[in-house]
């Protein structure tokens, strides 16, 4: 059975875990209530119609490891509550707004991702082998960390290395589901040749959504976006340095703007795409799980 | 913990690529059209299969247009 048959139920096994042990954490409860106001934005795991962007993955490396999904609805929401943690400060990092920055304020939210961090590192500790749970989340946090301080004090210009815009991506978002997808296989009791595969195909995942997402952030329209204002060093606006004219950008087709900036980000994505798929034989010899785990991939 | 060798090693050579998408842009249609200077450009500077490939998708996406993306529900960061 594919993931798409059981979504609902998964994600509602998710959110049922974020609750209970949000409920069952020693703060306060106006403190309780602003975590719960951040879970509960727009996609989070306590939203209404939450994306479960984390989720997924983990719980398909979780099948596919030869797990059943409930084995992994505890690490998958460890998982999404410290996302929504490093979703906020990437916010107050990027100046975006939120309705939860509006409502409470810079020093109240950056306390809640705070308090969401530690919140995720207690739900893998309390679990069987916490300790090396935890510790999965906790470097991959610090990869994600590093990238995102590269992120912030390199700029965007003709002089970088796009080796070095790709460490970035790679930091930022390649760890986070290289984590993801290690945890949810971890969880199925995959043995440690299985697990680096499982790190392996998500670290490549990874980088092919951040590409993605870098790629939307060059449209002229793109909403809530701000890589271009900043000159973030990623992958398309690096090589669109290189590649300016001195002819009007609005003149030109999409294919034409900037060397082709978007063809090219797009390309390298696809690449990373292609390696992630030529893994999948080895993760599973189950039709639905190659399903699911190509899944993962269809952003291209 | 996770093993995160396969991030310190590069996958793709960036530098070709971005040369040979450059070159493609740079060449208008009759280049987007034409399948074998990008097999030999892909030959001369070594790019493995999946860089190829992708290679080979760019060209047609040049040629024919059409949307880049698909859905957005994916795990990425920033």
């Amino acid at each position: 059975m594919g993931l798409t048959s059981i979504t609902e139920q998964v994600g509602a096994a998710v959110a049922l875990q974020v609750h209970g042990h949000l409920s069952g954490a020693p703060i306060t409860e106006p403190y309780r209530v602003l975590l719960g106001a951040a879970l509960a934005l727009h996609g989070n795991i306590l939203s209404p119609a939450p994306d479960l962007r984390w989720t997924r993955p983990t719980i398909v490396s979780c099948v596919a490891a030869g797990g059943v999904y409930t084995q992994a609805v505890p690490v998958a929401a460890a998982v999404e509550v410290q996302m929504v943690a490093l979703d906020l400060l990437d916010d107050v990092e990027d100046g975006e707004s939120n309705p939860l920055l509006e409502t409470c304020g810079l020093p109240a939210t950056v306390n809640a991702t705070t308090g969401l961090i530690y919140l995720a590192q207690q739900m893998l500790l309390r679990l069987e082998g916490g300790a090396s749970l935890a510790a999965i989340l906790t470097e991959a946090g610090l990869r994600a960390t590093g990238g995102q301080h590269a992120d912030l004090t390199l700029t965007a210009d003709a002089h970088l290395a796009l080796d070095t815009a790709m460490e970035t991506t790679a930091g930022k978002s390649g760890s986070l589901m290289a984590a993801a997808c290690h945890l949810g296989a971890a969880a199925a009791g995959a043995d440690a040749a299985r697990l680096r595969l499982f790190a392996r195909f998500g670290f490549l995942g990874g980088v092919v959504a951040q590409l993605a997402n870098d790629i939307r952030a060059l449209a002229p329209d793109a909403v809530a976006k701000t890589d271009r204002a900043l000159r973030r060093p990623t992958l398309p606006l690096v090589y669109a340095a290189r590649n300016r004219t001195p002819t009007s950008e609005s003149d030109q087709s999409l294919a034409d703007r900037e060397g082709g900036a978007s063809y090219f980000a797009w390309g390298v994505a696809d690449a990373y795409r292609r390696h992630a798929l030529s893994l999948i034989p080895a993760l599973t010899q189950d039709p639905a799980s190659r399903a699911d785990l190509a899944g993962l991939l269809r952003v291209l | 913990m996770t093993d995160m060798s396969v991030a310190a090693q590069p996958l793709l050579d960036l530098e070709a690529m971005a040369m040979i998408v450059r070159e493609l842009v740079a060449g208008g249609e009759a280049r987007r059209q034409d399948e074998r200077w990008l097999r030999a450009r892909i030959e001369e500077v070594g790019l493995d299969q999946h860089a190829a490939a992708a290679l080979e998708s760019v060209r047609q996406k040049l040629r024919h247009g059409g949307t880049l993306l698909a859905d957005d529900g994916v795990a990425s960061w920033g």
